[in-house]
């Protein structure tokens, strides 16, 4: 089959690779038809997420119909459509039992590995590096599912491909990124980062409830998307000296109810403190930038919430405790427990309440993958989220 | 999943259980320390102490056997470092005192704190100050090289007897300690426990040294391990022990098994997949088994490999799964050199029973331990994937 492979920083390629099988009988192959590229596969891309192997079939946003099951896989058979979360659950374990997926004890295969970076492992991910079990992704034709009893969500007839893709982890995400920060009517929230999690926090912040969603970022089109289509105030962080008495100005002086960082670990910035972090990270003394992530903290009210949705690896230096703990603030963050929002967002899809196809502004085949990435990463042609369109 | 009847097999063979009250209160305390045996208020010390100067000993074990390969490999450059003209003698002179240094490095990596090991450094170090200082005294060689040398041997030499006192005191302390006195019976969770546990006097024992006594007296066997691991499992302790007593699903999760064949009465024979595709075997039984709460074997005597393992089964409250305790003694292959060779790889004799005990999590909870990819493409690539072994599904169909 031909599958998107990672080959080396800043390059990906789209590979003859040999089909999956059905490995444990809990498995199903999926024939993708729809596969998106996350702002998480661009770190890939990037080279900065540790343990990714030349050669490895990357993506972990994807959907399609189901061609083979294992003898333990009842609930599903050939030829039903299903949109894949990306961590991989079991379903029976503690983590799972309490709906936190993305903490699954079982799915990853090298958790060694992550318990030597981290003290203990997450789940397994498809397609993320061999920290997170070293799966094969799903820009491909076609994708192996573990689990498959527990993690693939059917769909409707009258929901479409584009309608059901985000399902697999940016819609989640960004709305976990929400729900996490408790949001109560009358908050305003702001929100780092207009890529597609951040578009989806602020729509999802709206949902729950708050009254003023604040976007904040650098890119003219992605700030345009924020304030056209999610309905966001918005910071272009290139106009102004200082976002931290931006959102002042804008909230009475007291600051944001819950701040959202959707950049993660390769946020971009301007000044001395940002070209320090740069030095530091290409010198590998710190691994992560922390630039947006110490302004979400900065900006937050006291006793306020900071949500991290945007991806970190591993270790950052200057990170501001001493504003967290003398301003009681609450940090919450996670991998997304895809599984437990994917029904209910689902629900309101088939409702009308949401349509997350607003995002997408790229749809090509998957031989194209090599561009999107390309194109995507470089923030080039407007490009906020790119569909692969497989088979 | 489980096959219930296991269970009353067990309880209605009971042919070692009256025997065997001391032996299960003995291996309680070698399988473990659970939350539920350390009561309230009470300090805990856990398993795997920091023994005091093991990272020094460690490092000066290292140095040793670098500056020995060094000697062998390039004596002259190690002469003249120390101030000694090159010559025939020095360069054999130099070879025997690399040796020394390979040997005693071996031995102190090989037994962490073992005394003798440190003691025949500072030996060692007392001989180099003997010979350097002749070279001192003679004009052909390089003096003040010589008296740097000769400061630099000091310094490592007071570092030797530093270590080697420490441990020597700390080896004291393991002496004093008799195994008996580490006995505990198992205590109920959150009843805080003052008439202390086990032996009347065992108070202070317990508080204060806990498992170091019994660690200790592992180590005096030559060449033995113990390694212990815990996991908890979100299924009940009779299910995890039905699964476990059945030892023919052993090697369901445990990977380095080939297979377990139970022969009746307690006993049973084992194969494992050793390295280079040997095959080591022995035969082993059953020497305490308390249903739903615990299994201890050991080989039979005579047998090839050692060794003896307990397993604990222990309910965590709120229904919050089970916690599994295992602890493994095992005489290695190759003796201390194999343990020597490992240490200097840094293979944790740990890791294996941790894999071990992650496959049964998995195997318990999800009903299968789950691959990454095909197993082929991974093998001697990349430890801690599972081979490719049946469900339990599977090993109940086997048994019919």
């Amino acid at each position: 089959m031909k599958a998107n492979c990672w080959m080396g920083k800043n390059t990906v390629e789209v590979r003859e690779v040999p089909d999956p099988e059905i490995l444990n009988h809990r498995d199903a192959i999926v024939k993708i038809t729809s596969t998106a590229i996350c702002g998480s596969d661009v770190h890939l891309y990037h080279g900065v997420v540790p343990t990714l192997e030349k050669g490895d079939v990357v993506g972990h946003e994807f959907m399609g119909e189901i061609v083979e099951v294992g003898r333990s896989v009842t609930n599903l058979k050939v030829g039903d459509r299903v949109v894949v979360p990306f961590p991989i659950a079991c379903g029976h374990c503690h983590a799972c039992e309490a709906g936190m997926t993305s903490l699954c004890e079982n799915s990853n295969p090298n958790a060694f590995l992550a318990e030597r970076a981290m003290g203990h492992s997450p789940c397994g991910i498809f397609g993320y590096g061999h920290m997170t079990g070293g799966f094969a992704g799903g820009q491909a034709e076609y994708a192996r599912v573990p689990f498959a009893d527990f993690g693939p969500l059917k769909v409707p007839d009258d929901v479409t491909d584009e309608q059901a893709l985000f399902l697999s982890d940016v819609l989640p995400t960004g709305y976990m990124a929400a729900e996490q920060c408790n949001i109560k009517p009358g908050d305003t929230v702001a929100v780092w980062g207009c890529g597609p999690v951040g578009q989806f926090a602020i729509t999802s912040a709206y949902l729950q409830g708050a009254s003023r969603v604040i976007a904040i970022d650098n890119v003219p089109y992605r700030l345009r998307m924020a304030r056209e289509r999610a309905g966001a105030i918005t910071l272009n962080y290139d106009e102004i000296d200082n976002v931290i008495e931006a959102l002042k100005e804008l909230t009475g002086g007291r600051g944001p109810d819950a701040c959202i960082d959707c950049v993660g670990m390769e946020a971009s910035g301007h000044g001395p403190v940002f070209a320090v972090d740069r030095i530091k990270q290409a010198t590998k003394l710190q691994t992560d930038l922390p630039f947006a992530l110490r302004q979400a903290i900065m900006s937050c009210r006291n006793g306020g919430t900071v949500s991290i949705a945007g991806v970190y690896v591993g270790v950052v230096d200057g990170f501001p405790i001493g504003s967290i703990m003398n301003r009681s603030l609450r940090i919450v963050t996670g991998q997304t427990h895809v599984h437990r929002y994917m029904r209910p967002l689902m629900d309101l899809i088939q409702k009308g309440a949401l349509d997350p196809t607003f995002i997408i502004t790229h749809r090509m085949p998957l031989a194209d993958a090599a561009r999107g990435y390309d194109i995507f990463s470089r923030k080039l042609e407007n490009c906020e989220k790119v569909v692969l369109k497989v088979g | 999943m489980i096959d219930s009847e296991q269970v009353h097999d067990t309880s209605a063979a009971g042919s070692h259980r009256s025997t065997t009250t001391m032996n299960a209160r003995r291996v309680h305390d070698l399988a473990g320390m659970a939350l539920s045996d350390v009561p309230q208020g009470r300090h805990y010390r856990p398993a795997q102490l920091r023994q005091p100067g093991q990272g020094v000993a460690n490092g000066l074990g290292v140095f040793s056997v670098l500056l020995g390969l060094t000697q062998l490999i390039a004596p002259d450059a190690v002469a003249r470092l120390v101030g000694v003209r090159p010559t025939p003698r020095s360069r054999a002179t130099m070879r025997v005192l690399g040796l020394r240094g390979l040997t005693s490095g071996a031995g102190v990596l090989s037994n962490g704190t073992n005394v003798p090991w440190l003691w025949t450094r500072l030996a060692g170090d007392v001989l180099d100050v003997a010979l350097i200082t002749t070279a001192v005294g003679r004009r052909h060689d390089d003096r003040t090289r010589a008296s740097r040398a000769l400061m630099a041997v000091a310094g490592v030499a007071a570092i030797d007897y530093l270590a080697a006192r420490t441990s020597h005191r700390t080896q004291q302390l393991f002496d004093s300690v008799e195994p008996e006195a580490t006995v505990s019976g198992p205590l109920e969770y959150g009843a805080p426990d003052t008439t202390a546990s086990g032996t009347g006097n065992a108070q202070t024992t317990n508080e204060e040294i806990g498992h170091l006594a019994a660690d200790a007296v592992a180590a005096k066997r030559a060449g033995h391990r113990k390694v212990r691991s815990v996991v908890t499992i979100n299924r009940s302790a009779s299910e995890l022990y039905a699964y476990w007593r059945n030892f023919e699903n052993l090697p369901n999760f445990m990977k380095q098994l080939a297979s377990v064949t139970t022969t009746g009465e307690g006993r049973s024979h084992w194969v494992t997949r050793a390295p280079g595709g040997t095959q080591v075997e022995w035969d082993a039984e059953i020497v305490a088994d308390e249903p739903g709460a615990l299994i201890a074997w050991q080989s039979l005597p005579g047998s090839d490999v050692r060794n003896a393992g307990t397993v604990r089964f222990i309910p965590v409250p709120s229904e919050r799964g089970t916690e599994v305790h295992v602890e493994l003694d095992y005489d290695p292959p190759g003796g201390a050199l194999g343990v020597a060779v490992a240490k200097l790889f840094r293979a944790e004799p740990g890791q294996q029973i941790r894999d071990d005990l992650r496959a049964f999590k998995q195997v318990m909870e999800s009903g299968e331990i789950l691959f990454a990819r095909k197993p082929e493409r991974l093998e001697g690539e990349q430890q801690g994937i599972g081979a490719l072994l049946p469900t339990p599904q599977d090993a109940q169909e086997v048994r019919g």
